[in-house]
């Protein structure tokens, strides 16, 4: 309810952004869908992104939105997730009825929170995890919503965005009966920076810090150690590595990845603590 | 010795995060297009059987 009216079945957009500010600040902001609702003033109907991602700028989040002539390029947005951001994304119910995935009656612009992908290659994933607000597993009178978070394939990502009414459910005119290959969405920043620091290690300054292997070709380890038995696989010369941790080992510098599962000699990388 | 591979989804994500900062071409034929673009009413109505 919002000054005495219910709006409940309106607020996907302000769910899906309530959720992809979650993941941006890794949960520092825990905002509700009235929350970011109530801050757009509006109580008339359904909210725009500009609308609600107001919110998310009010709260020092810079957020990337794609609208109008601005939509975002399809291959773009799905690397854009593959490398962290969280997305909200607006579409169309109507390709999801005849799907699992199904959490409406009719079709209705609609909005969802795309969390992370699977699977496929970089800028065609597999599959893509979806926060749907409508799919709460509720059984209406067509069937069973889905009920989600649920795994979608990419395609039905793709026919959701492009099944897109921009000038309101009431004019028939969709993203793919024009033609047009983008999204409407929102990106939302990478996790703020962090690093799950292993073997004594700390951050690197620059954090991350990316450098580039300077040799023909060296042996990633699984721990910052030599030897065959954690070897986890090659890099060559040129490669990029982001390290985010460092640690000296006797007389040897190692850098580690996010997790501290990929770990570089020091002396086999350039550009430590250079330009980024 | 064998050589390991880098889990893939690792090496999606390296490289996404290597292609993510290059800036968005736009798109064709979006000129024109609204920017306020407002969610719907999800219903439990079923449509009519064509």
């Amino acid at each position: 309810m919002l000054q005495g009216k219910d709006v409940s079945w309106l607020n996907c957009t302000p769910a899906s952004v309530a959720m992809a500010v979650e993941k941006a600040t890794l949960g520092r902001l825990r905002p509700s869908a009235c929350e970011v609702r109530d801050y757009t003033g509006d109580t008339v109907g359904g909210t725009t992104l500009p609308q609600c991602v107001a919110y998310a700028t009010a709260h020092g989040i810079n957020v990337d939105t794609r609208v109008g002539g601005n939509v975002a390029p399809r291959a773009w947005l799905a690397t854009q997730v593959q490398a962290g951001r969280g997305v909200v994304i607006q579409g169309n119910t109507g390709p999801l009825r005849g799907t699992r995935f199904r959490s409406t009656g009719t079709g209705v612009n609609h909005a969802v929170y795309w969390n992370e992908c699977r699977g496929g290659t970089v800028g065609h994933p597999a599959e893509c995890l979806i926060y749907d607000p409508a799919a709460d597993g509720r059984t209406a009178g067509w069937g069973k919503a889905d009920q989600g978070p649920s795994w979608w394939p990419y395609d039905v990502v793709l026919a959701f965005c492009a099944a897109l009414h921009p000038w309101g459910e009431s004019d028939p005119r969709t993203l793919r009966s024009l033609g047009i290959t983008g999204a409407y969405a929102a990106v939302f920043p990478d996790t703020e920076p962090h690093v799950h620091t292993k073997y004594g290690a700390t951050r690197t300054s620059p954090f991350p810090d990316r450098v580039r292997i300077d040799v023909a070709y060296v042996w990633l380890h699984s721990t910052p150690a030599y030897g065959t038995a954690n070897r986890a696989g090659k890099v060559y010369r040129n490669d990029l590595f982001i390290s985010y941790q460092r640690v000296m080992k006797g007389s040897q510098l190692w850098l580690g990845d996010h997790n501290g599962n990929r770990w570089v000699r020091g002396d086999k990388v350039r550009n430590i603590g250079g330009s980024q | 010795m064998t050589e390991e591979q880098i889990p893939e989804e690792e090496a999606i994500t390296t490289e996404a995060q290597e292609q993510a900062d290059i800036p968005a071409v736009p798109v064709e034929g979006a000129e024109g297009l609204p920017d306020d673009v407002a969610d719907g009413e999800v219903n439990d109505d079923e449509e009519p059987a064509p």
